[in-house]
C-alpha cells in the first residue's frame, strides 16, 4: 500500500499543481461569499481569524503563525507578515560597487487589522500551528457551500490558486503571497518586482472577501511607487552600465598599448555578456558553444546552459544579432593576422568560425583557451563569466515592463510540471518568445550600452 | 651572413611563417596595412606593392620570412599553394630583426604619400629596433630626433605633422590597428 502511494505521490502532486478554474474542486462564488462572511463576522474567534487570514493569504496555518517569520502589528492595526523565501547573493570587487535594484530586503504583504489582529495574537501566545488546525471546526450548517461542498481548511488554504486571475494576479505573485516554496516556480529565484504592485492586487484580491474599509487600510500601507521586492543580483541600468565602463576603459587601455590579446578577451567577453543579457544564458564556462549552436541566419540560439534538461531554443534580438555579425567578422580579420605568425592560434579561430570549438575563447599569449572560464588577471572579476546578474537583471527588467511570466518562464528555460510547450494541447506558441526578444530588443536599445569594437568601424 | 649564398626555391604556404625576430616589423607593417586602408582611398587591394619574392631562412624544414613579406600581407583564399621564396642559408636573430626593419623602413619611403605620412613614418621609426644612427644611414637623412627625420622624409610642416599624430592616435584608439 505504502509502495502503491509513493508510486502515484508524484503524479498526485503535478494533478493538484493544475488547479484550473473549471476544477470542481473550486469553491463557487456563492460558496466564497458566504464563508468569507461568517469568518470575517467571527474574525474575534481565532479558529476563523486564523481561517480568514489563510483563505485571502493561501498561507498555511504554520506559515502564518510560525515565530520564525517576522510579523510587525502597527499602531493602525495593519500587520506586515514577512517572507522565508531566501534570494542567493553574489561578491565581486565590480559586482559589490553597483547598486543593486533591491536595495532593502525586507519583503512582505500587508494584512488588514480583521486579520492581522488573530495573527498577532496567536503569536503572542505560541499557540502551535497544529494545535489551531486541529480547533478548527465549522458549524455543521456551514460545513458545505449550497453546492456541497466540503470546505476545509486546505481548500480555504486554496481559494487564492483559483480565484487569482479575477484580479490579474499572476501565479508568481500567488507564489509569494501564499509563502509557497519558492522552486514551485523557478522564476520566483529570479524575478525583481514592483512591491507597489503586488500590494495593490493583493489588496483587490482580499477585496473580494473582506470589506473594503479594512482593504483600504491596507492600501494606504503599500509599498512606495519605487520599492522593489525580490532578486538580489538584478542591477539597475546604471549599474549595467557601470560594468561595461569597465569593459570599455580596459579596451581603451588594450588598444593604446596594442596589447591585441587584451583587446580580443575583453571584447569576447563584452560580446558574451551581451548576449547573456539579450538571451538570459547563464554565465557558464562554454557559454553559447560553438558557431553551430546558432542557426537560421543567427535568428535563434539553442542554449544548454545547466543540465540537459535547461536545453531550449530562443530567439535572438536583432541587437544581439549585429553583435554576433560582427564578432565574427572581427574573427575572420583577426585570424588573417595568424597566418603566417602562429599557425596554432590561426587554425584555433578556423575551428571557432567553422564550429568545431567553442566560438568565445580566452587567448594567452602562445594559445587560445577552450572555453571563457578562467580569465587573464586584469580581468578576473566573477561578474565576467560566474554571477548569474544577466539574467536576474533582464528578467527583472522584463518582468517590471509587464512581459507575460508565463512566456518568459519558457524563455528562460523553466520547465513546469505537466508543461509542455511543444504539446498539441498547449496554447503557447513560439511567437510569445519573439515578442520577448522584441522587448529584449528596445531594452537593449534604450540601455545605451557602448559599443565596443577592436577592429574598424 | 654571406648575401651571395642565396637561391630562389619554391615553398608550400603551409610552411611558411614570420620568422620570431621579424614580427614585431611583420605586426608593425599589418597595423600600416589597416591604417592606410581607413585613410588612403587610393590604395588598390588587388596589386598593392611591386611585385617580390619573401626573403626566407630554411629552419627544421620550414620556412621563416625576414623581409620581403608583401604577398603575405593580403592573405586570400585564392592565395597559391606554393610561392616562390627566396631562401638565404643563415642569418642569426639580431641580423633578422634589422634586415626586417630596414626592409619595412625602405618600402614605407617608397610608398605612396597619404593623410597621415608622417605620423605613420614616426611611428615606424620609433617601434623599430634600428638605432638612430643606422635609421640616418639607412634614410640618408641626419636629424636630433626619429620625428624630425620623419618631418624631413615626409617634407611635412610641424602643424601639419602634429595633427597627422593626433589623428592617428584616435584611429588607434578607436581600434584601427587590428
Amino acid at each position: 500500500m505504502i509502495w502503491r502511494k509513493r508510486k502515484y505521490q508524484d503524479t498526485h502532486q503535478r494533478k493538484n499543481q493544475k488547479r484550473t478554474q473549471s476544477s470542481p474542486y473550486r469553491l463557487t462564488r456563492q460558496t466564497l461569499n458566504d464563508l468569507s462572511s461568517f469568518l470575517f463576522e467571527n474574525s474575534d474567534k481565532l479558529q476563523y481569524g486564523i481561517a480568514l487570514a489563510s483563505l485571502v493569504t493561501g498561507r498555511t496555518i504554520s506559515s502564518l503563525v510560525d515565530l520564525d517569520i517576522p510579523f510587525e502589528l502597527l499602531e493602525s492595526g495593519v500587520g506586515r507578515l514577512f517572507i522565508r523565501w531566501h534570494y542567493g547573493q553574489a561578491s565581486s570587487p565590480l559586482f559589490d560597487s553597483a547598486d543593486r535594484l533591491i536595495k532593502d530586503n525586507a519583503a512582505y504583504i500587508v494584512l488588514p487589522p480583521c486579520i492581522a489582529s488573530p495573527i498577532a495574537r496567536a503569536r503572542e501566545r505560541a499557540i502551535p500551528a497544529s494545535e489551531l488546525e486541529s480547533q478548527f471546526s465549522l458549524p455543521a450548517s456551514r460545513k458545505r457551500g449550497p453546492s456541497g461542498q466540503l470546505i476545509t481548511l486546505n481548500t480555504i488554504q486554496h481559494v487564492i490558486d483559483y480565484e487569482l486571475t479575477k484580479v490579474g494576479m499572476t501565479r508568481f505573485e500567488r507564489d509569494f503571497i501564499a509563502d509557497n516554496q519558492m522552486s514551485d516556480n523557478m522564476q520566483n529565484f529570479y524575478a525583481a518586482f514592483s512591491a507597489r504592485l503586488l500590494h495593490q492586487r493583493h489588496a483587490d484580491f482580499m477585496a473580494l472577501f473582506l470589506p473594503e474599509h479594512e482593504v483600504e487600510m491596507c492600501r494606504q500601507h503599500a509599498a512606495p511607487d519605487s520599492y522593489l521586492f525580490g532578486s538580489k543580483k538584478a542591477l539597475s541600468s546604471s549599474d549595467v552600465l557601470s560594468i561595461y565602463s569597465a569593459l570599455e576603459l580596459a579596451l581603451g587601455e588594450a588598444l593604446r598599448n596594442r596589447d591585441h590579446i587584451a583587446a580580443h578577451n575583453i571584447y569576447t567577453l563584452y560580446v558574451v555578456s551581451t548576449l547573456q543579457l539579450a538571451t538570459m544564458h547563464r554565465p557558464t564556462s562554454n557559454a553559447f558553444r560553438t558557431l553551430s549552436t546558432f542557426c537560421n541566419n543567427f535568428e535563434q540560439v539553442e542554449i544548454v546552459d545547466k543540465s540537459v534538461s535547461s536545453t531550449r531554443l530562443v530567439p535572438v534580438c536583432k541587437y544581439a544579432q549585429k553583435l554576433l555579425t560582427e564578432y565574427i567578422e572581427y574573427l575572420r580579420s583577426y585570424q588573417a593576422r595568424f597566418q603566417f605568425i602562429n599557425r596554432a592560434k590561426y587554425h584555433a579561430i578556423e575551428d571557432m568560425l567553422s564550429g568545431r570549438s567553442n566560438l568565445f575563447r580566452i587567448q594567452t599569449a602562445s594559445t587560445f583557451l577552450p572555453n571563457i572560464e578562467h580569465l587573464p588577471e586584469a580581468l578576473d572579476d566573477d561578474v565576467f563569466n560566474k554571477i548569474n546578474w544577466h539574467r536576474h537583471t533582464m528578467a527583472s527588467w522584463l518582468i517590471i515592463n509587464d512581459v507575460v511570466r508565463d512566456a518568459l518562464s519558457v524563455f528562460m528555460g523553466h520547465r513546469q510540471a505537466l508543461d509542455l510547450p511543444t504539446s498539441a494541447r498547449s496554447t503557447f506558441c513560439y511567437d510569445q518568445l519573439r515578442s520577448i526578444s522584441e522587448h529584449i530588443n528596445k531594452v537593449l536599445h534604450t540601455l545605451g550600452l557602448p559599443h565596443l569594437s577592436p577592429g574598424k568601424r | 651572413m654571406d648575401s651571395n649564398d642565396q637561391q630562389v626555391i619554391k615553398a608550400k604556404v603551409e610552411q611558411i611563417v614570420i620568422h620570431p625576430f621579424a614580427q614585431p616589423a611583420y605586426e608593425c607593417d599589418l597595423d600600416l596595412r589597416r591604417q592606410c586602408i581607413q585613410h588612403s582611398a587610393a590604395l588598390s587591394l588587388s596589386s598593392p606593392f611591386p611585385f617580390e619574392y619573401p626573403k626566407v631562412v630554411n629552419i627544421d624544414g620550414g620556412f621563416q620570412v625576414i623581409s620581403g613579406w608583401s604577398q603575405l600581407l593580403y592573405p586570400s583564399t585564392d592565395m597559391p599553394e606554393v610561392l616562390q621564396v627566396v631562401c638565404i642559408s643563415h642569418a642569426n636573430d639580431d641580423e633578422v630583426s634589422d634586415i626586417a626593419w630596414q626592409y619595412l623602413i625602405a618600402r614605407l619611403l617608397n610608398q605612396i604619400d597619404h593623410a597621415t605620412f608622417c605620423a605613420q613614418l614616426s611611428q615606424v621609426l620609433e617601434r623599430s629596433s634600428l638605432s638612430h644612427t643606422d635609421i640616418e644611414a639607412l634614410t640618408g637623412v641626419s636629424a636630433r630626433t626619429l620625428f624630425a627625420i620623419a618631418r624631413k622624409l615626409s617634407q611635412t610642416s610641424l602643424s601639419t605633422s602634429k595633427r597627422q599624430i593626433s589623428r592617428l592616435e584616435q584611429s588607434t584608439d578607436e581600434g584601427v590597428w587590428l
